[in-house]
């Protein structure tokens, strides 16, 4: 029966105002969690609150096993579930400059919005951070084109590229995420002051 | 309530609850490698009848003429027949080619492909090839380069009756004709008849007293 948007459930207008109602609540929880705090945020690259990393693969993990139980009843197609494709450079140095933006602001994109929100000058400013770099992106997209096509590789999943049944990748995530869970926790009192 | 709130207890069942899914999913007969199988025919079945596969002539040229981002358009006839004659703007990447590997990752991430044939129907079985492969955001266009010709090459003038937005496609259509064919349009002109020389006014010569009138 899933995806709902995609089985035709409802047309793009309701699709719209779903989505508008998902983002909020998902701002709001992460403003209730504390997010919206960039010393919260801060915080974890010196291993004092993990937090951010905890909820993150807690949000991972809880999904991927859903979808694979959705999938599994028949609940859910994945087929139609859109999966960005994979640029392997461009994505790497992408990941880079968002991980500096991220220790320099204390933000990431959605975090500064929440903080925005809620009248964080700090938070207003990552976001205009943010509108700035997309500009300078899209202007000087042209030059940057060449590289942000290189190391195409489709569209591409875990179990396909190991080429493993889905189950055997789901648990190999879920051990992962409590062996780092637990690191997570060592290095919270380690370094706690 | 923050993580850090939660009892050891708590984390302790939470954490052995999700490795116990985890570990039932493994029960999960999704066959390797098939995480992502092609897309499903009822799909591309909704597509065809909600009439999301195609675009029309005239919704192509507006989208060309008004330079929509991330808009290619692919012919997908035989070389010569593009070096013949292609829509300006259009790629050449004959079926051949578009079905192999490097043609179908060419496509990817592309945020509108429109398949140009003749008729229609080599671009329709490119389309449905590519949906499968998982393309999504590609279209056909409705009767072909036949249809785009006959429709930019001799447009008819709207009726007198004609509605606002019929009016608005004939004109879309002759501007359009101008653009992709450079000859403008130009409707047979109305026949201008020479005006009649102008009949020269004699002056009557007046003669006698009268002419030394005031």
């Amino acid at each position: 029966m899933g995806p709902l948007f995609k089985m035709g459930f409802f047309g793009e207008q309701t699709g719209l105002v779903l989505a508008f109602l998902i983002g909020i609540s998902f701002g709001f929880w992460l403003e209730r969690a504390g997010f919206a705090s960039s010393l919260k945020l801060a915080l974890q690259f010196y291993f004092r609150d993990m937090s951010v990393l905890k909820a993150m693969f807690t949000g991972i993990v809880v999904c991927m096993v859903g979808l694979s139980y959705f999938q599994w009843m028949g609940w859910l197609d994945l087929r139609l579930v859109y999966i960005n494709p994979t640029y392997l450079w461009p994505q790497a140095v992408g990941g880079l400059v968002l991980g500096i933006g991220f220790v320099m602001a204390g933000y990431c994109p959605g975090t500064c919005l929440v903080a925005s929100a809620i009248g964080k000058i700090d938070g207003m400013a990552a976001t205009l951070g943010s509108l700035a770099g997309m500009v300078v992106f899209a202007e000087t997209f042209d030059w940057l084109a060449g590289f942000w096509k290189s190391g195409s590789k489709g569209v591409v999943t875990v179990p396909e590229w190991l080429g493993l049944p889905s189950g055997v990748v789901v648990v190999a995530v879920v051990s992962l995420a409590l062996v780092m869970f637990w690191v997570a926790e060592l290095l919270e009192r380690r370094f706690a002051k | 309530m923050s993580m850090r709130d939660l009892t050891t207890d708590a984390k302790v069942i939470g954490g052995l609850a999700l490795l116990l899914f985890a570990l039932v999913a493994l029960l999960n007969p999704a066959r390797r490698g098939q995480a992502r199988p092609p897309v499903s025919p009822t799909v591309l079945a909704t597509a065809i009848e909600q009439g999301t596969d195609h675009v029309t002539a005239d919704e192509l040229a507006r989208m060309l003429i008004d330079k929509a981002p991330g808009l290619v358009v692919v012919d997908v006839r035989e070389p010569a027949d593009y070096a013949d004659f292609h829509i300006k703007g259009s790629i050449n990447i004959p079926l051949p080619l578009l079905f192999t590997k490097k043609g179908i990752e060419k496509l990817r991430g592309i945020s509108t492909i429109v398949l140009i044939s003749n008729g229609g129907t080599h671009a329709s079985q490119a389309w449905t090839v590519l949906r499968e492969l998982g393309v999504d955001h590609v279209v056909t266009l409705l009767g072909g380069l036949n249809y785009w010709v006959d429709v930019f090459t001799n447009p008819h003038p709207p009726a007198e009756t004609a509605a606002d937005p019929e009016i608005a496609t004939a004109e879309l259509r002759r501007a359009a004709g101008a653009h992709f064919f450079g000859t403008p349009q130009v409707e047979e002109a109305p026949k201008v008849t020479a005006p009649r020389p102008p009949v020269p006014i004699k002056k009557r010569r007046h003669k006698g007293k009268g002419d030394e009138g005031c």
